[in-house]
């Protein structure tokens, strides 16, 4: 299984990501389709948040979620968004993630779903404190590259 | 083709508290591009030759480059355009960060702030919308308070801000504005000109749509220039020492320029390197927007007094200018002078030009402490560079007079003092001392907004590259002997275009071929304009409208009674250097002549250096040139047709 991973020891703040993310899924161009965000709470801070799903193996709003619009995908273990069946307004799920990965897009919340096993935002991450890494949902054992990262 | 929804310019009428939207006709875009490009042009119909700086009258100009914000590779910077009251004449000055972006995706590319506001206010842009917001609340505050204060008011970690501090509200001449830690509109006074307007902040945030003529184009171009950019040889020097990597090299080249521009170089202890900074004070690296290259740095020292501070920087031009030409190679010095102007809001690099100024006259015994506020102004001297900074901020003791410019402090002081201040068209020397190179030289002559490093310095001079290298890039075989002064005019023309193309389009020079020749250029940026707007040039018609740009520019200066005689380098570059490998270079008065004069011809100007009607003609701006004509006519003495339209009566009558 395949999962986004951050090492916010090397982010840089330049949101390149968030572009090339909100670039990639539509002609016209708004970081409010951005699956990725990043954002400093005060200008002096030494980190940046880096708000993205994480594939998370326990995911809270999976759980929380009362129309099952947020479900897992089998094969892959990707966490999926359901536009159509997600009711404006409910933001179970935005209360429920500790990542901050629900996003408000254009026409109701949006998340990342990896691109597709690719993401573009990994490949233009520079320092790459984006990576991919690979887990086992079922063994529990962990991930090939925890020792690297930083949460 | 780009829609109307990406070129809306909003007029702000301060007093009335109005607002009026317009758009950027696409005409204006071809001649003009954008940020630089317009601000220029329309900052040279705003104001004239009698606009008092920090008056009503003035103008302040805001513009985000052709390509800020959008996906593509180092689209960051954005321009502040106004009468400059340090100087007088034209004021401008970009910086990168995350503010132009954050404008664009609010809705606006141009924002034209009029007339002055009753009392101290902010600007709240969002989503196409512009709210006047109270802001005397943020008076005790300095620019990082200030900023983290407007974030949390209107509670959007996500909103950027660009604010002026404590100096520019107090109308010092040489304050800036600021945005996050370090990034400045910093040369030409931008801030006193925001503070005389009473607006102390302007805050973006939004989620707007930017359309894109061709995307897909426009991914593949910034992937190509995205490789470019981080497989070239310099990246990795750029992007782990940022501007520093200037430090070591002026250093080891012998043109660090020491004490005031005495020397050329300095003896100070070894401490004065990047590798030192990087490994004592450095805790990380920050990035402006879309920029792969990250080449700030994000300091934390322990001051003499034992508090402990943060900051963003510090670039080259303040390390060297209170290093070398100050005398210290203290970092804690450096740093604890840095972070004070990033948070009063002063130009780093005009208050180190004038704290060396001082040092020297203060060695020279034109000033003494009877005149310094009891500070004794002895190089390299923590107290001494910190007591100019403070009393500077503060409006007292001698920084009463350096508050006002150095025009009018050198007048106050007197015996000479002026004779002391390096500077081109009233505007500060960087600390390098680069009179052994040429090209680098005439730049520096000729630059339109004074003594500039972005402008029109020729960087690659410093690589002596082969001829080869240079026909190819320039057109022109370039001499690879820096102290050569033949077809360096060509080299210069060809930066200050690129200058003014990159500043238009809101690209970094950093990542372009100003810095060196593996990445960016006019075909770089030939693409990019065209993926993601639509407009269609050849490279050349790229080019000329850096050249319309630097013409514009040019009238303006014209218009302020500038010509020839203010082309010229400072007093002290006709010496010879002191030390080093090639001492006894100086810039020899005829070939420097001789260059400008090829220089001029190669524009298209006058031996006076006044663009001639045919050049104005090519660049369409004929309308511009008959106003500055008729101005020039007007006060020419002993015309007699212009003097038939003056008020005033004719002295033989």
């Amino acid at each position: 299984m395949l999962r986004l991973t951050v090492n916010k020891t090397l982010c840089t703040g330049c949101r390149f990501c968030e572009s090339v993310c909100a670039f990639a899924r539509c002609g016209d161009y708004s970081l409010g389709n951005a699956r990725i965000r990043i954002l400093q709470a005060a200008i002096d801070g030494r980190r940046f948040s880096v708000n993205v799903c994480r594939q998370c193996a326990v995911c809270p709003p999976l759980g929380a979620c009362p129309t099952s619009a947020l479900t897992r995908d089998r094969a892959t273990g990707v966490l999926r968004l359901d536009p159509e069946r997600c009711p404006a307004g409910c933001r179970l799920c935005v209360e429920a993630c500790h990542l901050g990965a629900f996003h408000d897009g254009g026409s109701g919340l949006i998340l990342c779903d990896l691109c597709g096993g690719d993401p573009e935002c990994v490949k233009a991450c520079y320092t790459e404190a984006l990576f991919l890494s690979v887990y086992r949902l079922a063994g529990r054992r962990p991930a090939e590259r925890a020792g690297s990262v930083s949460e | 083709m780009s829609g109307p929804e990406m070129n809306k310019i909003a007029i702000i009428d301060l007093a009335a508290r109005t607002v009026e939207t317009g758009e950027v006709s696409l005409d204006m875009r071809r001649r003009f591009l954008g940020g630089r490009g317009i601000n220029s042009h329309l900052l040279f119909h705003a104001v004239d030759e009698r606009t008092d700086p920090l008056g009503p009258g003035n103008v302040l100009f805001f513009g985000a480059g052709l390509l800020t914000g959008l996906p593509w590779v180092g689209a960051t910077r954005s321009s502040f355009s106004a009468k400059s009251p340090e100087t007088g004449h034209l004021g401008d000055s970009a910086a990168g960060g995350h503010f132009g972006a954050e404008v664009r995706f609010a809705g606006f590319d141009h924002l034209i702030l009029k007339d002055r506001a009753d009392r101290p206010i902010y600007l709240w842009i969002h989503d196409g919308k512009i709210d006047f917001r109270d802001a005397a609340h943020l008076a005790p505050l300095t620019l990082m308070e200030t900023q983290n204060g407007i974030k949390r008011e209107l509670g959007d970690p996500r909103v950027q801000v660009a604010a002026i501090g404590p100096a520019g509200r107090r109308l010092v001449r040489c304050a800036c504005i600021m945005h996050t830690m370090a990034d400045a509109w910093g040369r030409t006074g931008m801030g006193a000109v925001m503070g005389s307007k009473n607006v102390w902040a302007i805050a973006a945030r939004g989620a707007g749509t930017i359309p894109l003529a061709d995307p897909a184009k426009l991914q593949e171009v910034t992937r190509a220039h995205y490789e470019q950019i981080t497989k070239s040889k310099g990246f990795l020097a750029t992007s782990t020492y940022g501007t520093l990597v200037r430090l070591n090299n002026t250093r080891a080249q012998g043109y660090e320029g020491g004490f005031n521009h005495q020397r050329n170089m300095t003896e100070l202890s070894g401490e004065l390197d990047a590798d030192v900074f990087l490994d004592k004070y450095e805790i990380a690296k920050t990035a402006c927007f879309n920029c792969p290259t990250h080449c700030r740095h994000l300091h934390e020292v322990v001051l003499r007094d034992g508090t402990r501070k943060r900051g963003g920087g510090p670039e080259y031009g303040g390390v060297g200018g209170w290093g070398s030409q100050c005398g210290t190679s203290d970092w804690r010095t450096i740093l604890e002078a840095w972070d004070y102007c990033n948070e009063m809001g002063l130009d780093v690099l005009s208050a180190t030009a004038y704290t060396a100024w001082l040092m020297e006259l203060y060695e020279k015994g034109v000033i003494t402490e009877a005149d310094t506020g009891g500070i004794s102004l002895r190089w390299g001297d923590h107290d001494a560079i910190m007591g100019v900074l403070r009393q500077t901020v503060e409006r007292r003791g001698i920084g009463a007079l350096i508050a006002e410019g150095w025009m009018h402090a050198a007048r106050e002081i007197g015996r000479g003092a002026e004779r002391f201040f390096d500077h081109v068209k009233g505007l500060s020397i960087e600390c390098d001392d680069v009179r052994g190179h040429r090209a680098q030289v005439l730049g520096l002559a000729t630059s339109s907004r004074g003594a500039c490093h972005l402008r029109s310095r020729y960087t690659l001079e410093e690589f002596s590259l082969p001829e080869k290298v240079t026909e190819k890039l320039i057109g022109v075989p370039i001499p690879s002997d820096a102290a050569a002064y033949e077809r360096k005019e060509y080299a210069c023309v060809w930066t200050e275009n690129l200058c003014a193309l990159a500043d238009a389009l809101g690209a970094c020079k950093f990542l372009s071929k100003w810095l060196s020749t593996g990445l960016l250029g006019a075909d770089e940026f030939r693409d990019a304009v065209e993926a993601a707007t639509g407009i269609r040039f050849t490279t050349g018609e790229l080019v000329q409208v850096g050249d319309r740009i630097w013409n514009m520019e040019r009238l303006f200066l014209v218009r302020q009674g500038i010509s020839r005689k203010d082309d010229a380098p400072p007093p002290k570059f006709y010496r010879p250097w002191t030390h080093g490998p090639r001492a006894g270079t100086r810039v020899e008065p005829a070939a420097f002549e001789a260059l400008l004069d090829r220089y001029y011809a190669l524009r298209g100007w006058d031996l006076n250096g006044v663009p001639t009607p045919e050049t104005l003609r090519t660049l369409g701006l004929e309308r511009e040139g008959a106003r500055v004509a008729n101005r020039r006519e007007a006060e020419s003495p002993g015309d007699g047709a212009a003097d038939a339209g003056k008020a005033h009566a004719p002295a033989h009558r």
